[in-house]
């Protein structure tokens, strides 16, 4: 009997901004950090002395040895970078994709052995790596370059040469199967740190065609603020704006119904809606406010009328969710406008599936209106019903999806032992 | 999605270079038939939609009024460049006063910021009656936009001056 089997799996998934483990079978996951490595780069550039110099080569050797080890992952790596300058922050994900495989190498050292303190040998694991969109792969195991990349690579990691290494295409089906038991027929909108996509799920299948991502994502809301609260002279120190942004993203960023109605609450009551930062100076200590007012909800507008941000992409998230769905088989359209799922961080905006909801609607009805006059008002069309469904676990909905699939008992009989399964995101 | 002019129907408005010389609540002289004085005009209107508007790049025109309302959300961008570096109310009103001393160029002229937007003035009577509309509206524009970029005190209201630094439809403010 194979021991690991009476373990829980590991499930851990690893966005662009935050990376979600735990153990499966929970709720949540145990830990939420964000994907940031902070290394100790001192060592790296120190010249290598070829002779021996007795004890300076030792010293140096053991030191670059250790330096190896030197390294903090998520919210301490944040900190000892500020704190100082000895260790430099390393994003290894960047838009979905790893960029870095030493960092998240070494990320993943740390998640097991230090947060999660499990044997790598003891458990299986269901490791989430969002790759970016590359093609729709239905039933077959074209792998391509990428996933045989990421494949290899964690198994190295790992330290699991024997064994081959298995991967399963439809992911997102899966994850969002689990995630609300009963689905099997809906769209799925996974607004991350790093990319977005649109997938649309339709008898437990994901329907590979119709997949739709944009760019616009958490990041850019956070580059957003940060450049509304730039421009506005905020007096934030420059090393800071962008922690300082996403942290105000977080704690004060809501979805409105209309700009300028916006804009005409917040001046008519600015005790209400304008909210004050408050921290302190990494090198000086010296404390620092500022002032938060219209990013708080042209942050989130990103979404809806991503003009405002950048000129590259110009189609609100609305549209490409409408466009999606009508690329679907015909049939299987009403029944996934009325099961739009939301899933990932940049969702949990206050009243986001309101808007999103009212938008989409928006859209259909004009559709069913001008077919109606085109029919000439004889025939009329049932109205289509339009939901945005939003729950409690949005935030780590994948992982969620991993902590269900991996508790149950087909998980363990399709894997070879200490094999790791690995879920792709091969959209 | 682009704030719209609520100012649709000109059936009996004059009009000039294709755009309709709409009425302003205003006391200053010009062109411009006069407005209610409680109803919204076309002014209120650009400084109510600039905060939201002066993000977008792309404008979609539903009607002739929708040009003025770009004119004045092109004009209220540049008053506010000018009014970036005054700390008071009284400098602000200095700075804007030279703003209007300035020319002011009517479609076809070199200089006006939309080329082709509006229709060419077909005689000179039209070029000047459109020339003292624009002043006039500018004036207008002007006046209600430091009751809102000034707070009371006199001190620049930041949560309007940090629109100076956004280029409507990327245009660069000479």
């Amino acid at each position: 009997m194979d021991p690991a089997t009476s373990r829980p799996a590991v499930v851990i998934d690893n966005g662009t901004g935050y990376t979600k483990m735990g153990f499966a079978g929970n709720v949540e996951p145990c830990f939420i950090v964000p994907t940031v490595v902070a290394v100790n780069e001192s060592f790296v550039n120190q010249p290598r002395v070829s002779s021996t110099k007795g004890s300076n080569w030792l010293a140096q050797h053991s030191a670059g040895v250790m330096a190896d080890l030197d390294f903090y992952i998520g919210e301490e790596a944040l900190a000892r970078s500020k704190s100082s300058t000895t260790y430099n922050l390393n994003y290894p994900i960047r838009h979905g994709q790893v960029d870095n495989w030493d960092a998240m190498e070494r990320f993943w050292q740390q998640c097991i052995f230090n947060y999660l303190r499990c044997d790598p040998e003891d458990h299986y694991f269901c490791l989430y790596i969002a790759v970016q969109p590359v093609l729709a792969l239905a039933a077959g195991y074209t792998a391509s370059k990428v996933e045989k990349m990421v494949l290899s690579k964690v198994a190295e990691c790992f330290g699991l040469g024997a064994g081959p290494v298995s991967k399963k295409n439809s992911g997102k089906a899966d994850n969002v199967q689990t995630k609300l038991m009963t689905f099997d027929m809906g769209v799925v909108v996974d607004v991350g740190d790093g990319a977005t996509h649109v997938v649309p799920v339709a008898d437990g299948y994901v329907i590979g065609s119709s997949i739709k991502s944009i760019p616009i994502a958490g990041e850019d809301v956070t580059l957003f603020i940060q450049q509304l609260m730039r421009e506005r002279g905020e007096h934030v120190p420059p090393e800071e704006s962008f922690e300082v942004a996403r942290k105000v993203k977080e704690m004060y960023c809501y979805t409105c119904s209309d700009i300028v109605k916006e804009f005409n609450k917040h001046d008519k009551e600015p005790a209400k809606y304008i909210k004050h930062w408050r921290g302190t100076k990494p090198k000086t200590g010296a404390p620092y406010s500022c002032d938060i007012g219209y990013e708080r909800f042209l942050g989130p507008e990103v979404f809806f009328n991503p003009e405002i941000y950048s000129s590259d992409f110009t189609t609100p998230l609305p549209d490409v969710i409408d466009k999606c769905i009508q690329s679907a088989p015909i049939d299987t359209r009403r029944a996934l406008y009325k099961n739009v799922v939301l899933s990932g961080g940049s969702t949990m905006f206050k009243d986001f599936h309101r808007r999103l909801q009212r938008d989409l609607k928006k859209i259909v009805d004009a559709r069913v209106l001008a077919s109606d006059a085109r029919l000439g008002g004889e025939i009329k069309a049932q109205p289509v019903e339009v939901n945005v469904v939003s729950h409690p676990i949005q935030r780590y909905a994948v992982w969620f999806g991993g902590s269900v699939l991996a508790s149950t008992p087909e998980f363990f009989t399709v894997r070879l032992p200490e094999a790791i399964y690995l879920h792709i995101f091969s959209l | 999605m682009v704030y719209h002019s609520s100012f649709v129907d000109d059936e009996e408005i004059t009009k000039a270079c294709g755009c309709p010389l709409l009425p302003l609540k205003s006391h200053i002289k010009g062109p411009a038939p006069v407005s209610e004085q409680d109803s919204a005009d076309i002014v209120d209107e650009a400084i109510t939609f600039f905060r939201a508007n002066v993000f977008f790049r792309n404008f979609d025109i539903q009607s002739s009024a929708d040009k003025l309302l770009i004119y004045l959300t092109f004009y209220i961008n540049i008053a506010l460049k000018r009014l970036e570096g005054c700390r008071t109310l009284a400098e602000g009103t200095k700075a804007i006063i030279n703003l209007g001393l300035e020319k002011v160029p009517v479609p076809g002229e070199h200089g006006f910021p939309f080329p082709g937007l509006f229709a060419i003035p077909q005689s000179q009577q039209e070029a000047e009656l459109f020339r003292n509309y624009l002043k006039q509206i500018r004036e207008e524009t002007s006046g209600r936009l430091l009751s809102v970029a000034y707070r009371s005190n006199g001190t620049p209201n930041k949560w309007w001056l940090a629109f100076a630094k956004r280029k409507f439809m990327n245009i660069i403010i000479p």
